[in-house]
């Protein structure tokens, strides 16, 4: 799959770079960097130069960027240049939320885990001593056990996925003019087959000439609060029971409050 | 080299989000430091969305971003419960490796 050679060969021009920054001579440093950058930069025009849509360049690019900061999550040393990767990769993933109509999610992913989540792993990290928290990390033979294991298991998926067939856009099914009517609120649910105009506007990946989008949340929240009422009860109970349960195991016990330790 | 990708189509999206399910998983089980056991878990959540959100673009329905809010929601609680026990864990034995805390092993 040549998605796979994408993913890969960024995650090594990435190392290159990173490791031509902590190089000690000056010119290694300076070699390593640039040629780490121009990995990189050679990989992206490759695999870009035959995109045609705006959508599929961002796709491509943001999805690089969250596999290369996942990757700096997992290996990092320092824990909080880890948490700022983590930052990165909700926001790219929050950018491919958007370039696939859901700019809601992307929304609340930017405001609740690349805001409110990584804020609170930061304080805990600044609040309990660096020097403890820089735990001694597995060693190098059973890193090679788990980077088999975790490769072998997404080797499972891919080959669920499928082969290299790079399928054409097929023409969109009819329902997709009707989620768009629905999204921007005019038409609720007109189903049928799209016109000429529409169906070229869709092929070239443009916005509907005729019915505007307004994006999907207002469509979102409408599913959300009719057909999945309960499940949206059931979800703000388990918010209600993570914050009890995170008071409590925070809390101080009385006994050791005398004390004045922790 | 292989031929270059023409679009970024629904078996893309499911590559880089089985791709970042396997680092996260990576993560899980290298990582010694508990906060960082949590940044992978929250790693594969996203890579869950991803798959749930790129599908749901694919055959247009709206089901697949329903299933992705109930996914953060999840993350979020998950977050908080678990800083919250590795702060209470840390009172306890003043480190957060897993490697302290191994009580239950029997």
């Amino acid at each position: 799959m040549a998605i796979v050679v994408f993913y890969a060969l960024m995650v090594v021009g990435y190392y290159v770079t990173r490791f031509g920054f902590n190089a000690t001579s000056r010119d290694t440093r300076l070699f390593t960097v640039l040629a780490g950058v121009v990995v990189m930069a050679a990989t992206a025009f490759y695999f870009g130069r035959d995109l045609q849509r705006l959508s599929d360049v961002l796709r491509y690019g943001l999805s690089a960027v969250a596999i290369v900061a996942a990757v700096n999550v997992v290996t990092g040393q320092r824990p909080v240049h880890c948490a700022l990767s983590l930052l990165l990769v909700f926001l790219a993933v929050a950018g491919l939320f958007v370039s696939y109509q859901a700019e809601f999610l992307g929304a609340i992913l930017v405001s609740i885990n690349a805001g409110a989540v990584i804020v609170a792993f930061l304080f805990i990290l600044m609040l309990i001593d660096l020097r403890m928290s820089l735990a001694r990390e597995t060693s190098l033979p059973w890193n090679t056990v788990t980077a088999l294991a975790a490769a072998g298991l997404a080797a499972v998926l891919l080959s669920a996925i499928g082969g290299p067939r790079n399928r054409p856009v097929s023409a969109p099914p009819p329902a997709y003019f009707a989620y768009q009517a629905y999204g921007a609120g005019i038409e609720p649910t007109r189903l049928g087959e799209p016109t000429p105009e529409e169906q070229e506007a869709v092929r070239l990946g443009l916005p509907h000439p005729l019915r505007p989008i307004r994006g999907t949340t207002r469509a979102l929240g409408w599913e959300l609060y009719t057909r999945y009422t309960v499940p949206f009860e059931v979800a703000s109970l388990i918010l209600t029971v993570a914050v009890v349960g995170a008071v409590v195991l925070g809390r101080i016990p009385r006994n050791t409050r005398a004390k004045g330790d922790a | 080299m292989p031929s270059a990708p023409v679009v970024f189509d629904i078996r893309t999206a499911l590559v880089f989000a089985a791709l970042m399910l396997g680092v996260g998983l990576f993560g899980l089980m290298r990582r010694r430091n508990m906060l960082l056991v949590l940044m992978s878990l929250e790693l594969v959540f996203a890579a869950a969305a991803v798959a749930f959100v790129a599908v749901a673009h694919h055959v247009r329905t709206y089901n697949g971003q329903i299933f992705a809010v109930f996914i953060i929601m999840v993350a979020a609680a998950q977050a908080a419960i678990g800083v919250g026990l590795v702060v209470g864990l840390y009172r306890h034995r003043n480190s957060i490796s897993t490697q302290h805390w191994t009580g239950l092993k029997g």
